[in-house]
């Protein structure tokens, strides 16, 4: 009973149980799910998505908001794309192109809320914005394929017949959670997010650390965007729309409080394991594409109003 | 005194947490009268008046209210204001971007149909507007209004509503003397209306030349009422800082030697009202192994000047000289690079992280300390906020214990460790003593012996005079912008500082 209880402190298991369950539920329904093939294909999307989570856990830790992910992801995408096809740039190269977008808009994005003092929701609200609107003005609305074979062979699988982005988010999760925990800079993200005129008075440049946290979100998402047109050996200017949703979502779900002062990377990637795992079942069960957005909003609500409620009874206050 | 009772408060006894704000005050107002409220900062005023206004329901306290006789029971504001009371705060609590009209009958505006009456709204209006003297449109937005003009409004509002008593706290401190004659002017005519007006205020000139009573509390008691003719400023000043002195403080003399930081020609915007300034052209000199006290009255800019000295505030102009050299601050890390710490007012504001240990807020100044190129060193952090934990006496299981968990004067400990840790030279404390139990006052006292006996500089700033008198080696006094006088350890009395703290520009002059 005391080891029960002891478990149920450790906040990630309140994420485990309910994931462990709805994979039981989907087999139950469809004995098809515990394959190899579609569980690869489930740890796939999960690895990609991973990668937003983890970002937004970043923000999240130091206060803020960013939806301007989706779009990073889309441009990031793009860009790696028109390196490779329209400059005719090599594969390691272009992928840096991909990153240094994300880096940018990463940048802008802070410089908005540092320097002009606007709130996070509203300023990468902007920037989600003009990144998709930049998608579309270079790409004019094409789609990219035919890239070389070295780009595509990313999106297939490595050794030991796993995808090599789930090997490249495992090293990201591992080097994020490691960063929170014993980095001078991850503890000043806990610092500025669970208390902002305190780290200022403590000597903390809060403008720094919040730049950090953007920048970091936005290559993460940049990241995911090039992974995710390697594997479709596409890039398309619609890519990434509503992803950012899915991805605070999930990292909301895990844990993560939106309010700032606390992040665990593991439970970001338990959320995102059971949004992707939501969405692979709902089709295995047949649940109509429209219904599932129904059910994807009600568990988004949920788990706000989850994180919400712990903030007021648990915590004991701030 | 032929005038009838208004309001009856009787033996209101209100308690926070087992600090008793409020012990058996019973206070009463009369018709057509102006009633000064006077007390030391935390003597309980504010308390009796949002009992008073419902903004503490009748559950929560103990005692009876009766308005013309007639028992009151207060569960909200809103209850309050039905019988006629009205509440004129410091900070205006209006809609800024709504018109004066609307302000007025916010929430009751004339209807017609289901839509706003707004030319019988405005009609309305301009007659509150008359009553107050304004000469303003009621479709102006409030914010483009002076403050003055605002509070008037305000007042407009509270007449709309069948007024008795009008209760005002501080009203003047947002405005210039000419808006304050203006002011009591007004209140001169509601009292003429049968209004009852109760003056919550430090100023003494202002007591005594517009009341005509005056209750005096004090540790939440009411220790006198009197008819101002009946008494004078002494008396009054007596009342209110009567305590007795308990000795407890554990002062030690100490050699104090030459300048360890001069501040020259400082002057700070006010925090609220645009244009003007809170702290203006003030200059003292702190000294190696000095406690210089700073005293004043809450509001008179005291923290506005050490925020702006250690860069947490902007400063409109002003120098530091630190061990004689000029020194450049412009945020608190240019400040803690010159050995200065500086333990904030309101610490659950910027003093702690509640979510945080005990050990990560101790070394959240600390953070070059325990690490090494960017990675913490949890070895080290531990023996130094442990170190710090068992000096500092912290009652807790252990430094990773959430800050969030203890208690007010527990958490004082850990904002006073995380300074201390950082051996600054210079530190500088508001109100460091605030709010947390004698048993903690002790230990902080000793502490801030220690550092003085170290050497260091300390200033701290307290609303506490007995505190003040007993640790500080000098006290300066601001009022009203300036530094009004410094006084000695041996000739401050509680009687000097009061005195000091009640002048303003005008009055000196």
């Amino acid at each position: 009973m005391n080891a029960i209880k002891k478990m149920m402190k450790v906040r990630e298991i309140g994420v485990l149980v309910p994931l462990l369950l709805l994979w039981l539920i989907t087999y139950f329904i469809n004995h098809a799910f515990f394959t190899a093939t579609s569980m690869i294909a489930l740890f796939r999307s999960i690895s990609v998505s991973a990668l937003g989570a983890i970002g937004a856990s970043f923000v999240f830790c130091c206060g803020m908001m960013d939806v301007s992910g989706g779009s990073i992801y889309g441009l990031a995408g793009m860009m790696t794309a028109i390196a490779m096809k329209e400059w005719g740039m090599p594969v390691p190269v272009a992928i840096l192109v991909g990153l240094l977008v994300g880096m940018i808009f990463g940048m802008i994005n802070s410089l908005i809320i540092n320097g002009l003092d606007i709130p996070a929701f509203i300023a990468t609200l902007g920037s989600q914005y003009i990144a998709r609107g930049i998608v579309n003005v270079v790409s004019e609305g094409r789609s990219y394929t035919g890239f070389p074979d070295s780009f595509n062979g990313i999106g297939e699988v490595g050794p030991l017949g796993i995808p090599w982005s789930i090997y490249i988010s495992l090293i990201v999760a591992v080097v994020a959670a490691w960063m929170l925990k014993y980095s001078v800079f991850g503890r000043r993200l806990m610092a500025v997010g669970g208390n902002a005129e305190t780290a200022r008075v403590c000597g903390i440049n809060i403008k720094r650390v919040r730049n950090m946290a953007f920048v970091i979100n936005a290559m993460l998402c940049a990241l995911a965007g090039i992974l995710s047109s390697a594997r479709l050996q596409t890039a398309q200017a619609a890519a990434g729309t509503g992803w950012e949703m899915t991805v605070i979502a999930a990292a909301i779900i895990g844990g993560v409080s939106m309010y700032g002062g606390s992040a665990t990377i593991i439970g970001a990637l338990l959320g995102v394991g059971i949004m992707e795992t939501l969405t692979v079942s709902m089709t295995m069960i047949k649940v109509n594409a429209y219904w599932q957005r129904v059910v994807i909003g009600v568990v988004i609500i949920l788990a706000v109003g989850m994180d919400t409620y712990k903030r007021k009874h648990l915590s004991g206050g701030k | 005194m032929d005038k009838k009772i208004l309001l009856e408060m009787k033996h209101i006894t209100k308690r926070f947490q087992g600090v008793t704000a409020l012990d058996e005050v019973s206070f009463n107002a009369y018709e057509g009268e102006i009633l000064a409220l006077c007390g030391e900062n935390g003597a309980g005023k504010s308390t009796l008046m949002k009992i008073l206004s419902g903004s503490y329901p009748e559950t929560s306290y103990e005692g009876e209210i009766y308005i013309n006789g007639e028992k009151c029971h207060f569960m909200d504001p809103a209850q309050s204001e039905k019988m006629g009371i009205g509440m004129i705060y410091q900070e205006i609590s209006m809609h800024l971007d709504m018109t004066v009209a609307e302000n007025l009958f916010i929430g009751r505006w004339p209807m017609k149909g289901r839509q706003v009456d707004w030319k019988k709204m405005n009609a309305k209006a301009k007659e509150y507007l008359d009553l107050v003297g304004l000469d303003i449109e009621p479709d102006d937005i409030l914010r483009r209004l002076g403050a003055s003009q605002q509070q008037l409004v305000s007042i407009a509002r509270a007449l709309s509503k069948d007024l008795k008593i009008l209760v005002l706290d501080e009203p003047t401190s947002p405005l210039t003397q000419k808006e304050s004659k203006i002011l009591f002017q007004i209140l001169q005519s509601l009292k003429e209306r049968g209004i009852a007006c109760i003056l919550i205020t430090h100023k003494m000139d202002e007591v005594f030349q517009n009341a005509d009573r005056v209750t005096v509390l004090r540790d939440g008691k009411s220790v006198a009422s009197y008819l101002l003719e009946e008494t004078d400023e002494k008396r009054i000043v007596a009342d209110m800082v009567g305590r007795e002195i308990t000795n407890f403080y554990p002062k030690e003399k100490v050699p104090i030697s030459g300048p360890i930081m001069e501040v020259k020609d400082f002057s700070v915007p006010h925090p609220s009202i645009p244009d003007r300034k809170i702290i203006d052209n003030v200059s003292f000199t702190l000294h190696k192994g000095e406690i210089l006290g700073i005293a004043g009255l809450v509001g008179a800019g005291r923290s506005e000047l050490v925020n702006a000295i250690f860069g947490k505030e902007p400063k409109l102009s002003g120098k530091v000289y630190i061990n004689g050299r000029e020194v450049q601050i412009k945020s608190p890390f240019d400040a803690m690079k010159h050995g200065m710490a500086l333990l904030t007012e309101e610490r659950k504001k910027d003093g702690i992280i509640s979510g945080m240990s005990i050990r990560e807020n101790i070394t959240l100044p600390l953070l070059k300390t325990v690490s090494r190129r960017g990675v913490l060193n949890f070895k080290k952090e531990r023996e130094l906020s442990g170190k710090y934990f068992e000096s500092l006496n912290v009652k807790a299981p252990g430094t990773d214990t959430l800050v969030g968990q203890l208690s007010g004067g527990n958490q004082q400990k850990v904002v006073l460790g995380k300074w201390i840790a950082r051996e600054p030279q210079i530190l500088i404390l508001d109100e460091p003593t605030r709010g947390i139990d004698v048993g903690a006052k002790y230990e902080i006292y000793k502490i801030i012996v220690d550092l003085a006996r170290q050497g260091k500089g300390v200033i701290m700033i307290s609303s506490e005079l007995p505190e003040l008198l007993s640790m500080a080696d000098r006290i300066m006094v601001i009022s009203d912008q300036k530094i009004r006088g410094t006084l000695s350890a041996e000739e401050a009395t509680q009687q000097k500082v009061m005195e000091l703290s009640a002048l303003s520009g005008n009055n000196i002059a």
